[in-house]
C-alpha cells in the first residue's frame, strides 16, 4: 500500500487529521496510530498500525494500493461526467436586460426578454432528451432573469408538466440580483420547483450601492435586503459578497447588518472573486480599473478564508470542505447549454451576450460551430500544473474559460489549492468547538 | 497489511459517501500474519476494486451528449439581436417583471 498523493494532514494536540480530496472524507486517527502509519509506509514489519485504522484509510481512499493510478480514477471520473447523458442541464437567460449597472459586469447587456418561440425551441430540446435522461436541472440566468419572469413561470410550468409526466426528476435555481424578488415572487418560484436562489451583495450601503446600482443610477441595497427576508422563507438563499481591493473593509459591516436583521443562521454568505474579464468589448468589465482594483488569486484565497472565519463568528456557519467533483462546470460537460434570450447557445456563462462566443442556435442545436471543440476537448489532465496539483479532485481544472485565455489563466483556479491548509484546519476546529453550524459547499458561481 | 488487530482509535468526521459504497472487511486472529501470497492477493483485489472504477466510468464511443455526430466545420454566424422589450435601458427606473 502507499499514501494517496491527495491527503491533507493536520496534527492536533487530540490527534492526527487526514483529509483525502478523492473521497472527500476527513478521519482523525491517535497520534500513535500515525507513527505507526508512517513506519508502515516506510516498511516496518513491526509498525505497530492496527487493522482498523488500516481499514479506515483504505475506505477514505488515504491508503491505496501500490499498482493504485489515482490520476486515473480521477481522469475516468472526468470523462463520465463529461459525456454524462443521464442528466441534462441548460442554464437560461429569460432576460439579458439587467435592471443594475455593475461596473464590472463581464456581459455586453441590452434589453431583451426570450420569446415565446425561443421557449418553443427550448420544448422541443427537453422533449429530445426526455427518453433518456433520469433528470433535468435548470438555472435560471440574465442579465437578471426575474426581469424575464413571464417566460421563466411558463417554461417551468412546462418543464415540470413534462418531467413529470416522463418521471424525470426536475429542478431549478436561480442567479439573481434580489431586486425584484417580492414575496410574491419568491411563492411563485417554489411553486416552480426553484429551490434555491444565489443574491449578489458587495458589502454595505455605502460600497454595494456604488459597485451595485440600479441602471438609473439608484441604490440597492436595502430593497435587497428586505426581499432576502421573503426568499429565506421559500428556497434556500446563498449570498454571495463580490470582492475586489475596494471592498473588502467591508465585509464585516456587511455581516453585521445581515446578522441584525435576523437572517444569520437563514442563509449562507460565501465570497465572490472579481478578475478583469475584457474579450467582450461593449461589456462593463473591459473598462472596470481591473489593475487597480482586483486582486490575484492567491491573495483572494487569504480574504476567503477571512471571510469564512468572520461568516462563522456571525453565525452563518462554516465553510465545509470541498468535495470531490468530476467536472469544474456547465462548460466542459456535453449534456449542458446556456440558451441566450434570442436562442443563441453558449458553453460558459461568461460568454453571455458576446456573438464572438455564439456556439449555435437553439432551433438547430445539434449544428454547432468550431467554438464548440475548445470546450468539449479541455483537458486539465494535459496540464503538468493541475496534474501536479492537491486541489485537482476537487476543482477538475478550475476554470475551463480562463485556463483558455492567456490575460486569464493565472485566475482559473479555485481558492483550496491556496489556502487547503487552512481550510481543512479551520473546518476541524469549528467541528470540534461543535458550537457551530457547517454550511453546505456552494456552486460554483463567478461574476466576472 | 496491518499487523495489530487490537482495533486502534480512530473517528470519522466526513464518513465515506454510502451510496454504491464497496467495503471488504480482512478479519485476521491474534498472531496471525498474512502470507506474501495472501498480502499481493488483497491488493491485488483493491487495485480492482480502483480499475473498477475506471473501466465502469469509461465510454466506448466518443459521446457528445446532446449534440450527437458534432459537425466541427460549420461557419459560424454571429448572432443579432433585434427584439428589444424595453426602449429605455432600464434607465426610467421603473423596474418591474415583464409578466
Amino acid at each position: 500500500m502507499k499514501e494517496s498523493r491527495y491527503n491533507i494532514w493536520i496534527d492536533r494536540d487530540d490527534g492526527a487529521y487526514v483529509y483525502n480530496g478523492v473521497s472527500g472524507t476527513l478521519l482523525r486517527i491517535d497520534v500513535a496510530e500515525r507513527d505507526a502509519l508512517t513506519r508502515f509506509l516506510d516498511g516496518d514489519d513491526a509498525h505497530g498500525l492496527s487493522a482498523r485504522v488500516a481499514a479506515d484509510l483504505v475506505a477514505g481512499r488515504m491508503l491505496v494500493a501500490d499498482g493504485g493510478d489515482e490520476l486515473a480514477v480521477l481522469r475516468s471520473r472526468y470523462e463520465r461526467s463529461r459525456h454524462d447523458t443521464t442528466s441534462f442541464g441548460l442554464t437560461i437567460v429569460t432576460s439579458l436586460g439587467c435592471n443594475f449597472d455593475c461596473p464590472y459586469c463581464f456581459e455586453a447587456k441590452h434589453p431583451s426578454i426570450l420569446s415565446p418561440a425561443v421557449e418553443a425551441s427550448v420544448l422541443r430540446v427537453l422533449d429530445d432528451q426526455l427518453p433518456r435522461i433520469d433528470d433535468f436541472h435548470v438555472t435560471w440566468f440574465g442579465g437578471e432573469p426575474l426581469v424575464g419572469k413571464r417566460p421563466l413561470l411558463s417554461l417551468s410550468d412546462e418543464f415540470i408538466a413534462r418531467c413529470d409526466a416522463a418521471s424525470v426528476d426536475y429542478g431549478a435555481s436561480i442567479i439573481t440580483n434580489g431586486y425584484l424578488l417580492t414575496a410574491d415572487t419568491c411563492r411563485e418560484l417554489q411553486e416552480r420547483r426553484v429551490t434555491s436562489a444565489q443574491v449578489g451583495l458587495d458589502g454595505p450601503p455605502e460600497h454595494h450601492d456604488r459597485m451595485r446600482p440600479l441602471a438609473n443610477g439608484d441604490p440597492s441595497f436595502w430593497r435587497i435586503v428586505e426581499n432576502l427576508h421573503h426568499a429565506v422563507e421559500h428556497m434556500e438563499v446563498v449570498v454571495r459578497v463580490n470582492l475586489d481591493s475596494t471592498n473588502v473593509d467591508g465585509v464585516e459591516p456587511l455581516l453585521q447588518i445581515l446578522a441584525d436583521e435576523g437572517l444569520a443562521g437563514k442563509l449562507g454568505v460565501y465570497p465572490g472573486h472579481i478578475v478583469g474579464v475584457a474579450e467582450n468589448p461593449s461589456a462593463p468589465s473591459t473598462t472596470y480599473e481591473t489593475a487597480h482594483t482586483c486582486v490575484t488569486t492567491p491573495e483572494f484565497a487569504g480574504l476567503s478564508q477571512e471571510f469564512s472565519r468572520q461568516a462563522a463568528r456571525f453565525g452563518f456557519g462554516v465553510t465545509g470542505l470541498p468535495q470531490s467533483s468530476g467536472t469544474p462546470c456547465t462548460a466542459v460537460r456535453a449534456n449542458e447549454l446556456v440558451v441566450g434570450s434570442e436562442g443563441e447557445l453558449y458553453k460558459c456563462w461568461d460568454s453571455v451576450g458576446s456573438s464572438f462566443e455564439v456556439i449555435g442556435h437553439i432551433d438547430d442545436y445539434q449544428n454547432t460551430n468550431g467554438r464548440m471543440r475548445r470546450w468539449l476537448s479541455y483537458d486539465p489532465f494535459k496540464n503538468d500544473e493541475c496534474v501536479s496539483c492537491i486541489a485537482l479532485p476537487v476543482c477538475m481544472g478550475g476554470c475551463a474559460h480562463h485556463a483558455m485565455d492567456i490575460n486569464l489563466y493565472e485566475d482559473r483556479c479555485g481558492t483550496f489549492r491556496f489556502n487547503y491548509e487552512e481550510r481543512v484546519s479551520d473546518f476541524i476546529e469549528a467541528r470540534r468547538g461543535a458550537a457551530v453550524a457547517v454550511a453546505p459547499p456552494q456552486r460554483r458561481a463567478k461574476t466576472c | 497489511m496491518a499487523n495489530d488487530n487490537s482495533g486502534g482509535s480512530s473517528e470519522w468526521l466526513v464518513e465515506p459517501p454510502g451510496a454504491g459504497e464497496i467495503r471488504v472487511l480482512v478479519e485476521l486472529g491474534e498472531g496471525a500474519q498474512l502470507s506474501p501470497e495472501a498480502t499481493a492477493s488483497l491488493e491485488q483485489l483493491v487495485s480492482a476494486i480502483n480499475d473498477a472504477e475506471v473501466s465502469g466510468f469509461m465510454t466506448n464511443a466518443f459521446n457528445f451528449g446532446l449534440f450527437g455526430p458534432v459537425r466541427f466545420d460549420s461557419s459560424c454566424e454571429k448572432m443579432k439581436c433585434d427584439q428589444h422589450s424595453c426602449s429605455n435601458n432600464f434607465t426610467c427606473g421603473k423596474y418591474a417583471s415583464l409578466v
